[in-house]
């Protein structure tokens, strides 16, 4: 008894073990990803409203349609509508590194929200006065925009980092692994409850220490009070 | 220092038209502190905004230090703004840097190098009197340390001109005084241009050399603040001036006034107003000794501008044993003196 308990243990163990590293591998590359993108097209909507240092209406316009029309998109929609996509651009469509690609594709128009959000938070005095000492566009945006918005910025990165771990578990979809995936297939399809707990479990202490850090960061960067 | 010509801003809000500013024109003198004072919409704001651009003018021209800002490119637009120091009167300090570093922040933007940034920040802050909040965040200062970390933040790559954008509208009266004291000292030792806008008198007369009285978009007056004082021509300006200096008799005073005037002796009641030197002759005692009427001080306020004295004395004359009001007042009017007879309201005759 005491050996098939522990021979259980350890399979959910190692079982768990891999499904987090998959996890862990797809959220943080489609994450990271996602800024590379999803931050400068934040910082393109901010600027080119109307009155900013860059206004430019026809750009702003499109790129809040084709925004809002990703965003329009259910995940599940996106995996299989990118799949071309994705064997286009890393060789195959099936697996965790594949995975990455639709989740990091339907972050960006997510990202650029929280971004444009965090950065709309930052005063129109603050952007005045630096314009007043002869700031140009770039600094502005590198020395004012950025920085000033930065406690807001990771409060959206956890946010974002939270939201794809919940997309990450339709990546079992195309073969993705992790945790999600887990409990699907061993917990619900397999009918093993202890599994489902266990990764039910695992994904809220996941989320909560998440969140901890990054309010936790936030505060710390946030000198206004 | 600043020549603005026939300043126009047009606004276009909700398919209306407002006219920001109708047409200005004025000139501010190299070193001196020029005060532009109006009420809330009367235009300040966006009339300062267009000295440094942040506002583009509709029509008209803007010269500092000669140069025609309306027609530079961006690039050199940028170049010019950094010579043009600015403060608000929300301070706008950036809340992720310490003081130190937002008052490098005009120095990074200029391009300065590390060391002579850092040199030149402990000046700037020992000037403003903050050396040791060098390495505190704006979050942990008060109102006025704000505007002090601002002054030296707008003065950090040596402007020629200094914008202040209702810089102590946000602080209390104590606070106020010291920082208008402090944009003196500046004026004085960097022999720095100041144009600030303000709806409050008492900072025109408390520092400005010269003065413009804005009434939706148009200057209306504007001259030295002495002549203003002593001299208001606008509605507007007298309103501005009644609220620090009150010049208006009180009603007790007028009642008291109309109730010896009634008693139909040969007495006249008469304001006397003075600038200057006068202030400081024994008029009153040589009244009743040259013409033996008798004065009676009804009401009266002495100020000053500077080191220039002015004020009225409003006056009852009663010919007392022999006297000859008319006389006296011919004398006072000799001397120089604005001398004015008012009825039993108050009123002039």
């Amino acid at each position: 008894m005491e050996t098939l308990f522990s021979g259980e243990f350890l399979e959910i163990a190692s079982m768990l073990g891999e499904a987090l590293i998959e996890t862990f591998y797809m959220v943080f590359f489609s994450t990271a990803i996602a800024y590379l993108f999803g931050l400068p097209l934040g910082i393109i909507l901010v600027i080119t409203e109307k009155g900013h240092i860059a206004e430019n209406l026809p750009l702003n316009k499109v790129l809040a349609v084709v925004i809002n029309a990703t965003r329009s998109l259910p995940f599940i929609i996106l995996l299989v509508a990118l799949i071309p996509f994705t064997k286009l651009l890393v060789g195959k469509f099936i697996g965790t590194t594949a995975a990455i690609v639709p989740l990091t594709i339907g972050a960006i128009p997510f990202v650029a929200r929280m971004v444009e959000t965090s950065l709309k938070e930052v005063e129109w005095g603050l952007i005045e006065a630096s314009l007043s000492m002869g700031a140009s566009p770039w600094q502005l945006i590198r020395k004012v925009l950025v920085p000033e918005a930065l406690s807001s910025l990771v409060l959206g990165a956890t946010i974002t980092t939270i939201t794809l771990i919940g997309y990450s578990a339709m990546a079992g979809f195309v073969g993705g692994g992790g945790l999600g995936d887990l409990g699907v297939r061993y917990g619900f399809y397999r009918y093993r409850p202890d599994i489902m707990l266990t990764v039910v479990v695992t994904l809220i202490v996941l989320v909560q220490l998440l969140q901890m850090m990054g309010d936790h960061i936030a505060q710390k960067l946030n000198k206004k009070n | 220092m600043i020549t603005i010509s026939n300043l126009k801003k047009v606004y276009a809000a909700r398919g209306m038209e407002v006219h920001a500013l109708e047409d200005v024109s004025l000139h501010v003198s190299p070193g001196e502190i020029f005060g532009i004072i109006g009420l809330s919409g009367a235009g300040k704001s966006t009339l300062v905004r267009c000295i440094n651009l942040l506002e583009k003018p509709t029509a008209g021209t803007v010269l500092v230090d000669g140069e025609d800002l309306t027609h530079l490119s961006q690039k050199e637009l940028r170049r010019a703004r950094q010579k043009i120091g600015m403060i608000f009167q929300q301070f706008n300090l950036l809340w992720s840097r310490t003081v130190a570093e937002n008052v490098a922040f005009p120095l990074e933007i200029a391009n300065v190098p590390k060391d002579t940034r850092e040199k030149k920040v402990s000046e700037l802050l020992s000037l403003v009197g903050l050396e040791d909040k060098a390495n505190n965040y704006p979050g942990q200062l008060s109102g006025g340390q704000k505007q002090r970390v601002g002054i030296a933040r707008a003065l950090a790559n040596d402007p020629k001109v200094l914008l202040c954008d209702e810089a102590t509208s946000a602080l209390d009266p104590e606070t106020t005084k010291s920082i208008l004291t402090l944009l003196k000292d500046i004026n004085k030792k960097l022999n720095l241009t100041i144009v600030l806008i303000t709806h409050e008198m008492h900072v025109i007369k408390e520092i400005c050399d010269s003065v413009g009285v804005l009434d939706r978009g148009i200057i209306v007056e504007q001259g030295s603040v002495l002549d203003l004082f002593t001299n208001p021509k606008t509605a507007m300006a007298r309103n501005f001036i009644n609220s620090i200096v009150n010049t208006e008799i009180p009603p007790v005073i007028k009642e008291r006034q109309s109730q010896l005037l009634h008693q139909g002796d040969k007495g006249k009641v008469i304001r006397v107003s003075f600038i200057g030197e006068t202030a400081a002759e024994p008029l009153i005692s040589s009244l009743v000794q040259k013409f033996g009427v008798q004065a009676n001080i009804l009401y009266g306020n002495i100020d000053h501008i500077k080191d220039t004295i002015f004020g009225s004395l409003t006056l009852e004359l009663l010919p007392g044993s022999g006297g000859d009001v008319d006389d006296a007042i011919n004398y006072l009017k000799s001397c120089n003196l604005q001398v004015e007879v008012l009825d039993r309201n108050g009123n002039l005759v």
